[in-house]
């Protein structure tokens, strides 16, 4: 069989069905010359793949993710201006981006601005989540009740009376808000069992685990600090969820004494 | 709430295009090369979807239709530079000398830079299918081609690269 350049840039590429990448291998096998192209053309895809792939694992810059919020702020709701930081911006609703400002604002000793793992951005919310869940699972952290996935644990103590903002434990909380069934919700991040972050809502006696995201791998180098950071998943879903601004201090202080009923 | 269907529709689309930024991002960069200039055209991307996402046709996947968004604005931008005279930097790293086994970082500079020297339709070929990994079907409807010309500018992409990156091609077939 005579296989030209464009049946072997085919074969590369993947594009051949079963038969005719069996014909081509053939003769891949009978013909070192050819075997020297076919090796050249993987050699260029791993190149370019090298090349590129750097991107991925990036924090996605705040204007991107901006771009996406713009069209949850062209929702009209009449929110009072209220309490406005000077990082706000002209943001009809006050963004994401404000109140995780104001966060870390009102946090002692700087939580670090959650880096938006590029990464975990492109991990598929239901694709991960089962995984994740067993990872967690052998940690006794998430339970599964009917598929859906509850707290279990260490995880529920600390949904139920950690502030958020605390530090040194294995399990954060970042922030404390209402969602737009009116149950109260907490963003977490676990630094152990596997390194994920999550939402939970409270329903009856149960927090409920809506979202749970790898965090960033570690592979982009060391300078992202553990369990400081929110996956855009979770970020993606508190900015769906929310209704109006996250709770300030004192607010979670009493929602958290009051059990988050 | 003043929550309608269209707000509800309008923040799924969001959710969905946070988890493409990604490959959107390194979509971007292969085209443009700069790291400014990707994340603009992403940006851009991003809020003409969000504007015309009526014109979204779920036949085709999102990750395509914003292929092809990327694309068609980087296209616009390519040409508005022309207008404006201005000078296409894809020659700012021309000089640049292929590194020889170097670390990967030299290797991935090379890379890039050859990647700039090619035409754009031949860029544009190239990323789609060797980096983002779409088939030769995806690719052409990106770029609104049939599949012959796809794979033609694929293929002369390819050899311009070996050429360019050091690698004798051994093009023993003239292929077209």
């Amino acid at each position: 069989m005579r296989v030209d350049d464009d049946l072997l840039m085919a074969f590369a590429d993947g594009e051949l069905d079963a038969e005719q990448g069996a014909a081509v291998e053939r003769a891949v096998a009978a013909d070192p010359a050819l075997a020297a192209r076919l090796a050249q053309h993987r050699k260029l895809q791993g190149s370019l793949r090298a090349a590129f792939d750097g991107v991925l694992s990036e924090p996605v810059p705040e204007r991107l993710l901006q771009a996406l919020q713009s069209n949850a702020s062209s929702t009209p709701t009449s929110r009072s201006p209220a309490v406005r930081g000077q990082a706000a911006r002209a943001h009809p609703r006050g963004g994401l981006r404000q109140w995780l400002d104001r966060q870390r604002a009102r946090l002692p000793g700087g939580w670090a601005w959650p880096q938006v793992s590029a990464v975990a951005a492109s991990l598929a919310i239901g694709g991960v989540i089962g995984m994740l869940a067993m990872n967690s699972r052998d940690a006794g952290l998430i339970g599964n009740r009917s598929g859906q996935l509850l707290a279990r644990g260490a995880l529920t103590a600390a949904l139920d009376s950690q502030p958020s903002g605390a530090t040194g434990t294995a399990i954060q909380l970042n922030a404390s808000f209402r969602d737009k069934a009116g149950e109260y919700c907490r963003t977490f991040v676990i630094s152990d069992a596997g390194s994920m972050a999550g939402v939970a809502c409270h329903r009856g006696d149960d927090w409920r685990v809506d979202v749970l995201s790898a965090t960033g791998p570690a592979q982009g180098g060391g300078f992202r600090q553990a369990g400081s950071e929110l996956p855009a998943a979770v970020l993606g879903r508190v900015t769906e969820q929310i209704e109006g601004e996250p709770l300030d201090a004192a607010a979670e202080k009493l929602a958290l004494e009051r059990h988050w009923r | 709430m003043e929550e309608n269907q269209g707000v509800r529709r309008l923040s799924d689309m969001g959710q969905e295009l946070l988890g493409l930024l990604p490959r959107l991002r390194r979509f971007a960069r292969a085209l443009t090369r700069h790291e400014a200039d990707a994340d603009d055209l992403v940006q851009l991307a991003i809020e003409r979807a969000l504007q015309h996402q009526a014109q979204w046709q779920a036949d085709t996947s999102l990750d395509r239709w914003m292929y092809r968004i990327v694309r068609n604005a980087w296209i616009d931008e390519v040409r508005a530079r022309r207008r404006r005279g201005a000078q296409l930097d894809v020659d700012e790293f021309a000089d640049f000398v292929p590194g020889e086994g170097g670390d990967a970082l030299t290797d991935a500079l090379s890379v890039q830079a050859a990647m700039a020297r090619l035409p754009e339709e031949q860029r544009t070929a190239v990323s789609l299918v060797l980096v983002e990994g779409l088939s030769y079907k995806e690719a052409a409807e990106v770029m609104q081609v049939p599949i012959g010309t796809l794979t033609s500018r694929l293929a002369r992409g390819r050899e311009a690269l070996q050429q360019l990156l050091g690698g004798a091609p051994g093009a023993n077939h003239a292929s077209g």
